[in-house]
C-alpha cells in the first residue's frame, strides 16, 4: 500500500491528496459538520459501508497515473539511519506499600496524597451523594469520580483474600514535550500520542511502563485519565474514553478492563490485579507446592494455592475501549507486566530447588533485568511532518512503515556474550511478525524457545526462526551471545511479508531475502541489532558495570514445567470468526451501538456460535455463557474463510491447543497453553483447545487480536457464572453503560445457542 | 470546511448541508434489552463433530472461491453453501 520511495512527484502527490481528504472527512464528522448519512448519500461511503473506491479518496482506487492502487504516501525517516540509537528499556515502575486501614480499605502513604482504595468503587458514594463534591469529577464537575460501575456487580471479589499488599498510580495522558521515535524525528505532538505516566494527572512518557508482579503479592493499580476533555482533540484519531485490560491475568470482570466499563477525563480506575493463580479452588488448595509460589522479597518463596503448571509470565496491559481499541493502543495506551514466581524468579544465581535459574541476573532478589529483555515490537505510520498517523477507513487492517522496538525506531542494544532472555510482545494493530536472529555473515543464530503468551512449553525449544507471531502473542526466547564473538552484530530480523490490505501473511522468506530488505515494506528486514560488548552498566544496579568475563551461571533447564492432561469434556463450543450475516452492532430503530461507535463504523465481522445466527459485538448481548466453574470444555474456533487471518484472543484463562483440524501444531504450542490463536487462511482453519473457568466471573470478552478487525466487530461477550458461591457473580450481571454522569445498567440478551443452562 | 467542499465537488456529490451532528458519545440509555422471544426450537448448546465439518467446509469453500476466482467474501450476505458429510477437498 505504500508507495516506493522513487515513485513519481505526481503519484506521490494523489495519494497524499486522497489521505488528506480521508483526513478532512474525520475532521468534519468529529466536529458535527455532517454525519455518518451525508457520506452515503454523497457516495463517499457505499451501501456495504467501505469507502468508495474512488481516485482522490481510496489508497485502493485506482491511480490517475498507472495501472496500480493510489496507495498512500511513504511515511519520512528525517535522514534517521536503523541502528543509531539506543533501545530504550522499558520504565520500570516503583511499587508502593499499601496498608489495610481501619474501613478496611487499602491506603497509599500519607505523602502521596491518595484516597484510599476500596472494596466498593466511590461511584458506589457518588450513587448514594451525588452532590458532595469529593466524589465528582473534579475536571469537569460531571459525574463520578471513579469510572469503575457502583455496587456489588463491580466490587473487587474476593477483596480481603486478594488484599492489595502495593499499588501503582499512573495516567493515561498526552504525551510529555519532545518524545520522539528517534533523535532525528520531530518531537510528537501532545496529542498524537496517549501514553502513561508516573502519578496522579501528568504527562504520558514513552517507552511503556513495565511492572514487576509477585505471586502471592496482590496489586491496585490506580489509573487517572488525563486525556482531553473535548473530544476532537485527538490528533485525528483515538477516542478519551478508555479501560485497561490486563492481558491475560486471572483477575475478576471488574479490573480485567474488557466489561464495557471505559471512564472519561477526570475520572480513575481502580484496577485490582490479583496475581491470583488459576485453579486455587480446586488443586493444591493447601498450598502446600513450592512450586506455586512467588517471591518473598528476602531469597524464600510465599507459596499461593493453585496448579503451579498455569504459572504466567510475560503479560501487557493496553486500552480496551469497544469500538475504539485499536486506535488508542496504537497511540501508546500500552504497558508490560513481567509476573514472577518460585520458577520463573528473575534470579539466575539463586538455586533452592524449585527456581529455574533462567537468565535474568543476579543482583535483587527477583525480577532482575540486566539479562531479561522485554521488546514490545510494533509498527507505525507518520504524516508527512512525522506525527503519528492511523487512516480510520480501514477495516481489513493497518500497516505502519516503521518498524519500532520499545517505541523506538530500529534501535541497538549492547550486551555481554551470554545468554540473555527476550520477552517478544507483537503489539501491533494487524502486523504479524517472523522473527529470526541474523549473525556477522548473515547467517541464522539459533535460539532456544520457552513460553507462548507467557506460559511456559514443557521442553526448551531450539530454533532459528520463530513461527508467524500474530498481534497480542508473547514469545519467549532465550538467545545465547557467546555463539559469537565482542565486537560482532546480531541482528533481529523480520522474515514475513504480508499482504499490503493487512488481511495476513502473504509469504514467507528466506533469512538472506529478508535480510536484502523488501522496497515496498520497509519492516522487513533487519528492525533491531545487536552489538555484542566486553562490558555494560547494569539496568538493576546502575553503579555496577557487568563484565563479559563474569561466569554466565544462568540455566535452560531441560523440563520448564508439566503437562496438563487433555480429557473428555463436559461439552464442546463451535465459534466461526468471518464475515457472515449483516453486522448488527446498530440497534435498528436508534441507530447506536453499545456502547457507543464512530459515525463512520461499519461490522463486516461476525461470530457465529454453533452454527447458529451470525452477530457482530453488542456489549449487551452475551455470546457464550459459562455455567459453573471447574468444567472442562473443548472449543473449536473456525476461520470463516474468504482470506483474512485472524488472531483469536480469550480473555482471562489460557486454554491446550489439542488440534488444528489435521493440520501440523507447531511445537511452540502443541498442547501448550495460550491465549491467542491465529487461525489461518490456509489450511484447515481450524483449532481445538481445552479450557476451563474458575475463582472469578462476570463479563469478559473473545475477540480478533487483529485490533482493526475487533472495532469492527469481531469481539463477542463471554458470562462466567463462575464467581465464588454467594457472589454476584454466580448469576448473569447487567451490562454497564458508561456515560459522562455515571453508569446506567441495562439487562443482557443471551443468545440460546451459547447458553447450556436451557 | 473549506477543503471539505472542495472533496464533495471532486466526489461529485453537490453541496454541503448543514446537518447537526449526533453526538452518540454523550447517548444515554435507561431502556433495556429483553431476552429475543421466541418459539423456535432450541438451537444446540452444544457442537457435534459434523457441526464442526460443515463450518470448516463452509470456510474452505469461501477460501476456494477466493483462490479461485479472486472475490473475498462477501460482507451482508450468506453465500450459497451445501454440506458434504465426508468432502475434504475443494
Amino acid at each position: 500500500m505504500y508507495l516506493l520511495p522513487k515513485t513519481s512527484f505526481a503519484r506521490q502527490r494523489e495519494a497524499q491528496k486522497a489521505r488528506d481528504n480521508r483526513a478532512e472527512i474525520v475532521k468534519a464528522l468529529s466536529h458535527g459538520q455532517i454525519t455518518r448519512r451525508d457520506l452515503y448519500k454523497w457516495g463517499i461511503f457505499t451501501a456495504t459501508g467501505t469507502l468508495a473506491l474512488k481516485n482522490g479518496l481510496s489508497p485502493f482506487a485506482p491511480s490517475a497515473f498507472a495501472a496500480v492502487p493510489t496507495g498512500t504516501p511513504r511515511s519520512p525517516l528525517f535522514n534517521a539511519q536503523k541502528f543509531s540509537q539506543p533501545l530504550p528499556r522499558l520504565a520500570v515502575q516503583t511499587p508502593t506499600p499499601l496498608t489495610r486501614d481501619a474501613d478496611g480499605n487499602a491506603a497509599f502513604p500519607a505523602a502521596l496524597g491518595e484516597r484510599p482504595a476500596k472494596r466498593l468503587s466511590y461511584h458506589t458514594d457518588f450513587s448514594a451523594n451525588p452532590i458532595d463534591p469529593q466524589f465528582r469529577n473534579p475536571v469537569t464537575g460531571r459525574g463520578p469520580i471513579e469510572g469503575r460501575p457502583p455496587g456489588e456487580l463491580f466490587a473487587h471479589q474476593r477483596w480481603d483474600e486478594f488484599f492489595p499488599k502495593v499499588g501503582y498510580v499512573m495516567s493515561i495522558a498526552p504525551v510529555a514535550p519532545n518524545t520522539r521515535f528517534h533523535p532525528q524525528f520531530p518531537a510528537q505532538n501532545p496529542n498524537s500520542v496517549w501514553c502513561y505516566g508516573t502519578g496522579r494527572f501528568v504527562n504520558g512518557t514513552l517507552p511503556p511502563p513495565l511492572f514487576k508482579g509477585r505471586y502471592g503479592e496482590p496489586i491496585l493499580t490506580r489509573v487517572y485519565q488525563n486525556l482531553p476533555v473535548n473530544r476532537v482533540d485527538n490528533g485525528g484519531f483515538g477516542r478519551n474514553e478508555t479501560q485497561v485490560h490486563f492481558h491475560n491475568a486471572h483477575n475478576g470482570a471488574e479490573s480485567d478492563g474488557a466489561a464495557n466499563v471505559h471512564h472519561f477525563p477526570g475520572t480513575f480506575y481502580d484496577y485490582r490485579w490479583s496475581t491470583t493463580l488459576a485453579r486455587r479452588d480446586k488443586t493444591n488448595t493447601g498450598a502446600t507446592d513450592p512450586r506455586a509460589s512467588g517471591p518473598d522479597g528476602n531469597g524464600g518463596l510465599v507459596n499461593v494455592a493453585g496448579d503451579f503448571r498455569e504459572l504466567q509470565g510475560t503479560m501487557w496491559w493496553h486500552d480496551h475501549r469497544f469500538f475504539f481499541t485499536a486506535e488508542n493502543v496504537y497511540k501508546g495506551n500500552v504497558g508490560m507486566v513481567n509476573y514472577y514466581s518460585g520458577p520463573d524468579r528473575g534470579n539466575e544465581g539463586l538455586n533452592d530447588g524449585v527456581n529455574l535459574r533462567l537468565p535474568s541476573g543476579s543482583l535483587l532478589d527477583s525480577g532482575n533485568l540486566d539479562f531479561d529483555v522485554n521488546l514490545i515490537v510494533s509498527d507505525a505510520a507518520t504524516d508527512q511532518a512525522g506525527q503519528l498517523f492511523f487512516d480510520i477507513f480501514t477495516t481489513d487492517g493497518f500497516l505502519g512503515d516503521i518498524p519500532l522496538v520499545n517505541f523506538a525506531y530500529a534501535p541497538f542494544m549492547e550486551v555481554l556474550p551470554r545468554k540473555y532472555r527476550f520477552r517478544i510482545l507483537n503489539a501491533c494493530m494487524s502486523r504479524f511478525w517472523k522473527l529470526a536472529l541474523a549473525g556477522p555473515t548473515g547467517t541464522a543464530v539459533p535460539f532456544q524457545f520457552i513460553a507462548n503468551d507467557g506460559n511456559f512449553v514443557l521442553n526448551p525449544l531450539t530454533m532459528v526462526t520463530l513461527d508467524h507471531q500474530g498481534t497480542a502473542e508473547r514469545y519467549d526466547i532465550v538467545v545465547d551471545f557467546s555463539r559469537v564473538k565482542v565486537g560482532d552484530r546480531v541482528r533481529l530480523v523480520n522474515q514475513l511479508q504480508m499482504r499490503d490490505d493487512g488481511r495476513g501473511p502473504q509469504q514467507d522468506l528466506t533469512l538472506a531475502q529478508a535480510l536484502a530488505g523488501d522496497p515496498n515494506d520497509p519492516c522487513i528486514g533487519p528492525i533491531m541489532e545487536f552489538r555484542v560488548v566486553g562490558s555494560v552498566q547494569s539496568v538493576d544496579d546502575p553503579s555496577v558495570t557487568l563484565l563479559s568475563t563474569t561466569p554466565d551461571t544462568s540455566v535452560v533447564p531441560l523440563f520448564l514445567t508439566q503437562q496438563i492432561p487433555i480429557v473428555a469434556p463436559i461439552r464442546t463450543r463451535l465459534v466461526e470468526w468471518g464475515r457472515s450475516g449483516e453486522g448488527d452492532s446498530r440497534n435498528p430503530v436508534t441507530g447506536q451501538c453499545t456502547p457507543d461507535c464512530p459515525e463512520t463504523a461499519v461490522f463486516p465481522w461476525t461470530v457465529r456460535v454453533n452454527g447458529q445466527a451470525a452477530h457482530s459485538m453488542n456489549a449487551n448481548r452475551i455470546s457464550l455463557l459459562i455455567p459453573k466453574p471447574g468444567e472442562i470444555e473443548h472449543w473449536t474456533y473456525v476461520n470463516g474463510g474468504g482470506g483474512w487471518d485472524h488472531p483469536i484472543h480469550l480473555h482471562f484463562e489460557e486454554g491446550v491447543t489439542i488440534d488444528r483440524g489435521g493440520d501440523a501444531i507447531p511445537a511452540t504450542e502443541r498442547f501448550v497453553r495460550k491465549d491467542v490463536w491465529r487461525l489461518r487462511s490456509t489450511g484447515r482453519r481450524t483449532v481445538t483447545f481445552q479450557i476451563q473457568f474458575g475463582e472469578y466471573g462476570g463479563s469478559y470478552v473473545n475477540h480478533c487480536h487483529n485490533t482493526v478487525h475487533e472495532d469492527f466487530a469481531l469481539l463477542m461477550r463471554i458470562q462466567l457464572l463462575t464467581g465464588v458461591p454467594g457472589s454476584p457473580q454466580t448469576a448473569v450481571t447487567a451490562t454497564p453503560n458508561p456515560t459522562p454522569d455515571g453508569v446506567v445498567f441495562t439487562t443482557p440478551e443471551i443468545l440460546p445457542e451459547g447458553d447450556p443452562r436451557i | 470546511m473549506k477543503k471539505l467542499n472542495a472533496l464533495l465537488r471532486l466526489m461529485g456529490a453537490g453541496v454541503l448541508g448543514a446537518i447537526p451532528f449526533a453526538l452518540s458519545g454523550s447517548a444515554q440509555t435507561t431502556t433495556t434489552t429483553p431476552p429475543a422471544a421466541t418459539t423456535a426450537p432450541q438451537p444446540p448448546t452444544s457442537a457435534t463433530p459434523q457441526m464442526i465439518e460443515e463450518a470448516v467446509q463452509r470456510s474452505l469453500a469461501r477460501s476456494a472461491k477466493f483462490r479461485d476466482f479472486g472475490v473475498p467474501e462477501r460482507f451482508g450476505s450468506e453465500e450459497p453453501f451445501t454440506y458434504v458429510p465426508g468432502r475434504t477437498t475443494f
